[in-house]
């Protein structure tokens, strides 16, 4: 089984302390910036768009299962959906791939719901245990966006290939769609078929850009640090397998700092 | 209540899996507690370069869970196990340990260094300066080309110094490519810059692989003993008189040497030289539960040997096993409970769907014969694959139904369904390589040129252009130099934030993880 080297476990703690930090510093209230995220700011323009056309919306939080940390990503904006969506009146059908992700799907919905003050908007046989298999996953999903003619489409978690079956089918019926994902292969599909597609890191900013939580404002500020953390490692490397190039001291790619991350 | 005993389940089992990741899986205990390898005396000078310096024993340390050093010990075994050659972080040849020492005259000990780029074995060198043994920053002798005996490193040498031969230094070194060991000579002129000379011709030896080889010059010529084994890992020890050139077999040889090895110990690698008086052999023995020893054993003064008599059958045992820290050794039970709980919501889904779809059945809302196909082919399917799982040598109608709906029915679905990606990419093709805008411009720009520098029509319309210009190159620098970047930028950030996402779960901080218990 794989076990921490002691620099990875010094730069994992150094991260994990550095994002702790900012949480409890934006519960106290320090004010945290974050810059705009495009395809979020179109969240409310879709589904503004899908009252206006008087049709259903579709949210997918993913192929994922809770075992993958994109998911909760994607569970977050699907509440911040379905509050948008309750407050407009509109109907959302949410496809679930996993059966674990089912019943928490499931309370996020209705929860939303009552959050909202309309708890009659939610309905059970609206989030839908489809199945553990990507084809039928896949099938189920498009069948489903056929039928309604949904308005709109929203994507946020992982996907496999199945992200260009349905943003193709969501392309063909006219639904706008945003896709959010940190399935990197993916991305160029959502890309070609969405309105706006969101894409690595970003995923994890969305819950903090809409919810605007301190928790989450705090969580997303230490992501930043861990960022410029891992980035100032990066530019370290450059900088010493140069020197080592010139000096003669070392051997194709490898050089002491490489060397000392890897104990 | 709930929500607290969630909160403290989810923090327990995210504490354990921290744990069991950040800490070893065994603390403290000796550096050789998994094994003794490889062992060879050393005679090192005094400060005073006299010949009557220390006298010890330098030999391989085994951890499962550390890089293999070189330690040392007094000549009996006893004493203190001080290290003398360990990797260093800065160097890149030994940087995944260093083993298989052998101590050459008056100053150096030739080893076998594990290399950065995946553990290749190399012909390291340390030298004796100032009473500490310093290794070299690079390796003296590299693994071969592609091809050549050996192409995927070196396991073991053996390195003869004379000043008066010409050239003064050589090596017999057992040469890998891929499992196969092919024992391969090289000569220098300081035992520093090595020249490979190729295989040795040991005809006798055709059809088994080395596994160690050990020079011995005697007046008569070079001696070389060589520890093989064949395809059931049998091993046998064989001794070959060489000409003066080192690769060719004075004709003259022992085949098998006779071994007196203890009840239950198999002979894995062997270390011979001279020694007061005449030869020294010291034997690593595998006990039947794989841990290792060193033993020594002396050969016949006068070629051809024949045996090797032992002579302590422990010289060196493996030091005292570290203590457990218990996390490592129950893993698979908590992965074990967490598959059960995880089948527990494979039920929680399936109920959750006989729900939605009984009532739609019952209420007889829209949708409900769809619903009454669905009760249908889940029965159907669940009864089937039951009865074929515990009747799998049956030959009924039930397994022809399995057969039918499995593979007649579902598969079939499943790749039709997959094949509309080739419509689908089409349509998002065209759509993406309208050129709309400089990005779009830049995007259809690039996927142009990675296509075509992947066929041979990429290659034949820039052929005559100069290297910097070719397609096929252009190809590669945009695909393998950039994309590559870009990739890794990216999953760099990703692995940012789903760190962060998951301590917010861990600590349950995150609202939609702890939505359903609130």
């Amino acid at each position: 089984m794989e076990h921490a080297t002691w620099t990875g476990a010094t730069l994992l703690l150094v991260l994990c302390g550095a994002i702790l930090a900012r949480i409890v510093a934006a519960r106290r209230g320090r004010p945290v910036f974050i810059r705009r995220i495009a395809g979020l700011d179109h969240l409310d323009d879709a589904l503004g768009r899908a009252t206006e056309m008087g049709k259903p919306i579709v949210f997918s939080p993913g192929f994922g299962d809770l075992g993958q940390m994109s998911t909760y990503a994607g569970l977050a904006c699907l509440e911040y959906a379905v509050r948008r969506a309750a407050r407009f009146g509109l109907r959302v059908i949410v496809p679930v791939a996993g059966a674990t992700m089912f019943p928490v799907a499931q309370d996020v919905a209705r929860d939303a719901c009552i959050a909202e003050g309309k708890p009659e908007l939610y309905d059970a046989n609206d989030v839908l245990y489809l199945s553990g298999d990507q084809n039928a996953f896949a099938a189920a999903v498009t069948g489903i966006m056929e039928r309604e003619k949904v308005g709109a489409a929203f994507y946020f978690g992982s996907y496999g290939f199945e992200s260009l079956l349905l943003a193709e089918t969501g392309q063909r019926i006219g639904a706008i769609q945003v896709a959010a994902t940190d399935s990197f292969f993916q991305v160029p599909f959502f890309i070609a078929a969405c309105d706006y597609t969101i894409f690595g890191e970003e995923l994890y900013a969305a819950s903090a850009y809409i919810s605007r939580e301190p928790t989450m404002l705090g969580s997303l500020s230490g992501q930043d640090f861990g960022k410029v953390v891992v980035a100032a490692l990066l530019i370290a490397g450059i900088v010493a397998a140069t020197v080592a190039q010139f000096n003669g001291t070392s051997s194709g790619a490898f050089n002491a700092l490489v060397g000392l991350l890897g104990r | 209540m709930k929500r607290r005993i969630i909160v403290v389940v989810t923090f327990l089992a995210g504490l354990y899996y921290v744990l069991e990741f950040m800490l070893p899986p065994r603390i403290g205990g000796a550096p050789d507690a998994d094994g003794v390898e490889a062992a060879t005396v050393v005679q090192a000078r005094g400060e005073r370069q006299e010949a009557s310096g220390e006298r010890y024993i330098a030999y391989t340390a085994i951890r499962t869970d550390r890089r293999p050093v070189i330690l040392r010990v007094g000549e009996d075994g006893s004493g203190p196990r001080l290290p003398i050659v360990t990797s260093h972080f800065a160097r890149h040849d030994d940087y995944r340990g260093a083993r298989a020492p052998q101590f050459v005259p008056p100053d150096r000990m030739y080893y076998i260094g594990l290399g950065w780029d995946d553990r290749t074995p190399r012909v390291c060198l340390a030298r004796l300066r100032d009473g500490r043994w310093r290794p070299e920053p690079k390796a003296v002798l590299g693994d071969g080309k592609p091809g050549e005996p050996d192409s995927s490193g070196i396991g073991w040498a053996s390195v003869v110094n004379d000043p008066n031969a010409d050239p003064p230094w050589r090596m017999w070194y057992v040469g890998l490519q891929g499992d196969r060991g092919t024992v391969c000579y090289a000569e220098s002129p300081d035992g520093l810059r090595w020249t490979k000379r190729g295989a040795v011709g040991l005809q006798n030896l055709n059809g088994w692989t080395a596994d160690c080889v050990n020079a011995i010059p005697t007046a008569e010529g070079t001696v070389l003993w060589t520890l093989v084994h064949d395809a059931s890992g049998a091993r046998r020890i064989t001794t070959a008189l060489l000409r003066y050139d080192g690769m060719t077999v004075n004709g003259v040889w022992t085949d098998p040497v006779k071994l007196d090895l203890p009840d239950g110990a198999s002979l894995k690698e062997i270390r011979i030289g001279r020694d007061r008086p005449g030869l020294l052999a010291l034997a690593t023995l595998a006990d039947s539960d794989g841990r290792t020893r060193v033993a020594s054993m002396r050969p016949p003064l006068q070629f051809p040997e024949t045996r090797l008599t032992m002579v302590n059958p422990s010289l060196i045992a493996p030091g005292p096993k570290p203590a457990s820290t218990i996390l490592s050794d129950i893993r698979m039970q908590v992965d074990d409970i967490l598959v059960v709980i995880g089948a527990f919501a494979v039920g929680l889904g399936l109920i959750g769907l006989a729900r939605v779809h009984g009532k739609r059945v019952f209420a007889l809302q829209k949708g409900w014969t769809e619903s009454i196909a669905f009760f249908a082919a889940a029965i159907a399917m669940a009864s089937f694959t039951v009865y074929a799982r515990t009747h799998p040598d049956a030959r009924t109608w039930a397994t022809r139904g399995y057969d039918l709906m499995f593979y007649g029915l579902f598969q079939p679905l499943g790749s039709s369904m997959f094949s509309l990606l080739a419509c689908y990419l089409v349509s998002a093709a065209y759509r993406a390589f309208r050129v709309r805008s400089f990005e779009g411009g830049l995007l259809a720009a690039s996927a142009l040129l990675i296509m075509l520098g992947q066929v041979p029509i990429g290659n034949w319309l820039t052929q005559n252009l100069p290297p910097f210009l070719q397609i096929p190159k252009i190809m590669a620098w945009v695909l393998f130099v950039n994309n590559n970047a870009v990739v890794r930028a990216v999953n760099f950030g990703i692995f940012v934030g789903a760190l962060a996402t998951a301590l917010r779960v861990w600590l349950s901080m995150d609202r939609a993880a702890m939505r359903s218990v609130e």
